[in-house]
């Protein structure tokens, strides 16, 4: 047990803390009132090497790990949620398949450009008819000659219409006896290169309105046998071990707008008053803070506990899913906490809590509900009491 | 079927009113809401429809220009609004129960009344300042010598009023004044909106040296103790009715969206954790209807409630939030996206622990009651 993030680390935190800071923060209300894509901060995220927090050296990436990257990217979820997801959902669920299951000619042609952050990246998995069931997605891939030709409809796909490079989850059994995870294959899909890609309109959402989220039509999409990551057929496996990854994406997304919430409280309430005495004379508010940060706390150990296990290739589906469940849990509450804590300024829309409450709701939505987690954990649970 | 939580049956008069909003509420404002919503603004022809069929001073009896309803009849009414859309909702109670309820009740024919109830104009209440509760403590605008100087902030409405409601130190006590707001040394100083009700501004009202005469008065100099209990208890009930509608209406779309939805191949609503999640709406909409009902009839009666009112406000604002929370989960990625109507219930829901001072006053006001004096 080492509560101490290394020097290493204590360095890249500090690094990010200031970009975020001075770089990040600044343009985030204006991004989410104008849905503004943020190409320039994806730009120093990749010069920083956080667009290859996964991705070895050899090929430009930073490898800092998954530790590395949860400490890094803390800095910036609290600065601008939205930069925050479209940067986890390249690291976690487009450069890792690269680097795990891509053949040395796909790595050598595409992760530079991964790492640097020139080629974004998007995961598409979800369908309209296939959310938390996600086995019953309806996209093929059919063979034909040297390649596959990739039909069907994704939904919700962060980064879609802005990323060059995609993970296409698809049925290569079109035989329906293999149904769900069996008959599912995972490919890297050069968008520009493949054509057939199409997008629907952006999605107007309540928070993370920087991000971009769209439909993605895939019509005779073709592509080389040679993109097919890891076994045809174990695709949904990918999909999960993934999103174990992204998971622990998620939860630190969350405790870094909680944490970017609960520290605008706390720095007000030495200057407001309540009831004609200093807040922080206030139990209630004392109290409120109390358990917000002891929360944070205790979400971001368990987000750590889980990017160590999975730098370290230990089991980590039920860690991965607690840090995600509790962090994100938590931070809607503490986000909620501080609108009422501070009043008619809370809510506000020039202020930033209400920003960061819209922020934060997603994370109980995407990468597995929060009742998926649940489900995930029990499975775990019981699973555990049998071996 | 969704039971009653209206018993005894309502009269003639109650069932004829709420018959008039129900039919307005779903035919016509439902369909508006999503817009009203999203542009920030009631369309002006709505604003007199409402004006028109009297839904400004619902409560207020036929001899002072109003309606002559009960109020049991009004809070009624503006839950069945606030399940269409918590901000036109929240704008009729701002009307009523913030600006023509106490000039009907403290300042009978003063000039604002008949231009705000015809809907001709908008009123606002500017009462809460930076550090100050609904109690009264730490107003510092002061009405001295019939000279107003101060700010209020966090008033509801304020940019779209022409008429505002100020509460003021006066000598000893608190005064009331309603005069126009482009009276000269009245400054609009700051405005934004709101994450939720968002047709409705939060506005500062900044007063240097306003010159105020006795005919501006509602109520009589340093009366104001009297009419903040009542703007108080009144609001929290009208607020309790607003929590209550929003939290049905996110209920009820959750339920519909719910068996509609399939995952695993069966209807989402199937699952235990779903119905939790819709079984909140339930809870907080049958304790907010109970406890609203029980203030509005003593309310009625002529009996003090501002207890039970607390108690109401705490319950039902906490329940909307829940109940909206839960709502939004049941859409899972579709509640995230505002083409459906989830996420801007939760929006609203999220507010309504703020207004009045918000709960954690309520909550300390309510321990006192059980203390020894
Ligand atoms: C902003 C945003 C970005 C996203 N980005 C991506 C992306 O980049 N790539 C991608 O592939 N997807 C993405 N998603 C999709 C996201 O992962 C899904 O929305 C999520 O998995 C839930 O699926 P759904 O929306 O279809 O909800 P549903 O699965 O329909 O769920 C509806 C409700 O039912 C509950 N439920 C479902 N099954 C069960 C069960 N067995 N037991 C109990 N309750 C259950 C859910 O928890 C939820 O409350 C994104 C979503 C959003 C909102």
């Amino acid at each position: 047990m080492d509560f101490q993030l290394s020097e290493e680390l204590l360095q890249l935190q500090a690094e990010a803390k200031q970009v975020a800071e001075e770089l990040i923060a600044p343009g985030a209300r204006d991004r989410d009132e104008n849905k503004v894509f943020p190409h320039d901060l994806l730009k120093i995220c990749g010069d920083k090497g956080w667009m290859g927090c996964l991705v070895p050296k050899e090929f430009g990436g930073s490898d800092i790990g998954n530790l590395g990257q949860a400490v890094v990217l803390e800095e910036v979820a609290a600065a601008c949620a939205s930069t925050h997801v479209t940067v986890s959902v390249h690291n976690s669920l487009m450069s890792t398949p690269m680097k795990k299951y891509a053949s040395a000619e796909l790595q050598a042609k595409y992760l530079p450009q991964v790492a640097s952050g020139a080629w974004l990246g998007a995961y598409l998995l979800t369908e309209p008819g296939a959310g938390s069931d996600a086995a019953s997605l309806k996209t093929t891939a059919v063979e034909d000659g040297d390649s596959f030709v990739i039909n069907g409809d994704k939904m919700w796909i962060t980064t879609g219409d802005e990323a060059r490079l995609g993970i296409v989850f698809a049925r290569t059994e079109l035989d329906e006896s293999i149904r769900g995870p069996k008959a599912i294959s995972a490919f890297v899909v050069d968008f520009e290169e493949s054509g057939g890609v199409t997008f629907g309109k952006r999605e107007p959402k309540l928070g993370i309105r920087g991000s971009s989220t769209v439909a993605v039509f895939l019509k005779d999409v073709r592509v080389p046998k040679g993109n097919l990551l890891g076994e045809r057929g174990r695709g949904f496996n990918i999909a999960m071990d993934l999103l174990n990854g992204g998971r622990i994406g998620i939860a630190i997304q969350a405790i870094g707008i909680g944490r970017a919430s609960f520290e605008h409280a706390l720095g007000l309430v030495g200057s407001l008053e309540r009831a004609g005495k200093p807040m922080t004379k206030s139990q209630i508010v004392q109290f409120r803070l109390a358990d917000m940060a002891t929360r944070l706390d205790a979400a971001r150990l368990l987000a750590l506990r889980a990017a160590v296990l999975r730098d370290n290739n230990e089991p980590h589906i039920k860690e991965a899913s607690m840090a995600k469940l509790y962090a994100s849990t938590i931070a809607n509450q503490v986000c909620r906490e501080v609108c009422e804590l501070l009043g008619d300024a809370g809510i506000r829309d020039d202020g930033i809590a209400e920003r960061l409450l819209r922020d934060c709701r997603v994370s109980e939505l995407y990468e597995g509900t929060t009742e998926v987690q649940k489900l995930v954990i029990a499975k775990q649970l019981f699973a555990d009491c049998e071996a | 079927m969704k039971s009653t939580y209206f018993y005894p049956a309502p009269s003639e008069d109650q069932q004829m009113i709420l018959d008039l909003v129900v039919g307005f509420a779903k035919d016509e404002l439902t369909s508006l809401a999503e817009a009203i919503d999203h542009q920030g603004e009631i369309p002006q022809a709505l604003q007199e429809q409402m004006a028109e069929m009297g839904l400004l001073a619902i409560p207020i009896s036929e001899d002072n220009g109003g309606a002559g309803f009960d109020f049991t009849s009004y809070v009624l009414s503006l839950a069945e609004i606030a399940k269409a859309s918590g901000t036109v909702a929240m704008h009729l109670a701002n009307q009523t129960t913030f600006f023509l309820e106490p000039l009907a009740q403290f300042a009978t024919g003063h000039r604002a009344f008949d231009e705000v109830a015809s809907g001709g104009a908008l009123g606002a209440l500017a009462l809460l300042e930076d550090a100050g509760s609904f109690s009264g403590e730490g107003i510092q605008t002061s009405a001295d010598g019939l000279k107003l100087s101060g700010q209020k902030s966090g008033v509801l409405g304020g940019e779209d009023a022409k008429w505002i409601l100020v509460g003021a130190k006066e000598g000893d006590g608190i005064s009331f004044f309603a005069f126009e707001k482009d009276r000269a040394g009245t400054y609009l100083s700051e405005t934004s909106k709101r994450l939720g009700f968002r047709s409705l501004s939060s506005s500062t009202l900044t007063f240097e040296n306003v010159t105020l005469s006795d005919e501006d008065r509602v109520g009589q100099a340093g009366d104001g103790a009297a009419i903040l209990a009542f703007l108080h208890t009144r609001g929290l009930v009208a607020l309790t009715a607003i929590a209550a509608g929003i939290a049905d209406a996110a209920g009820e779309a959750a339920a519909q969206y719910a068996t509609e939805r399939k995952q695993f191949r069966r209807a989402i609503s199937e699952f235990e954790a779903i119905k939790q999640r819709l079984a909140s709406s339930v809870l907080a909409h049958g304790a907010s209807m109970s406890l609203l009902l029980s203030c509005s009839r003593m309310i009625d009666d002529g009996i003090p409630c501002d207890q039970l009112a607390r108690v109401a406000k705490v319950t039902a604002t906490s329940g909307a939030l829940e109940a909206t929370d839960d709502a939004l989960q049941v859409y899972g990625g579709y509640g995230f996206s505002q083409e459906y109507p989830a996420e801007r219930f939760y929006r609203d829901a999220c507010c309504l622990g703020v207004f009045l001072g918000g709960n954690d006053d309520s909550i300390q006001e309510l321990a006192m009651t059980i203390l020894p004096q």
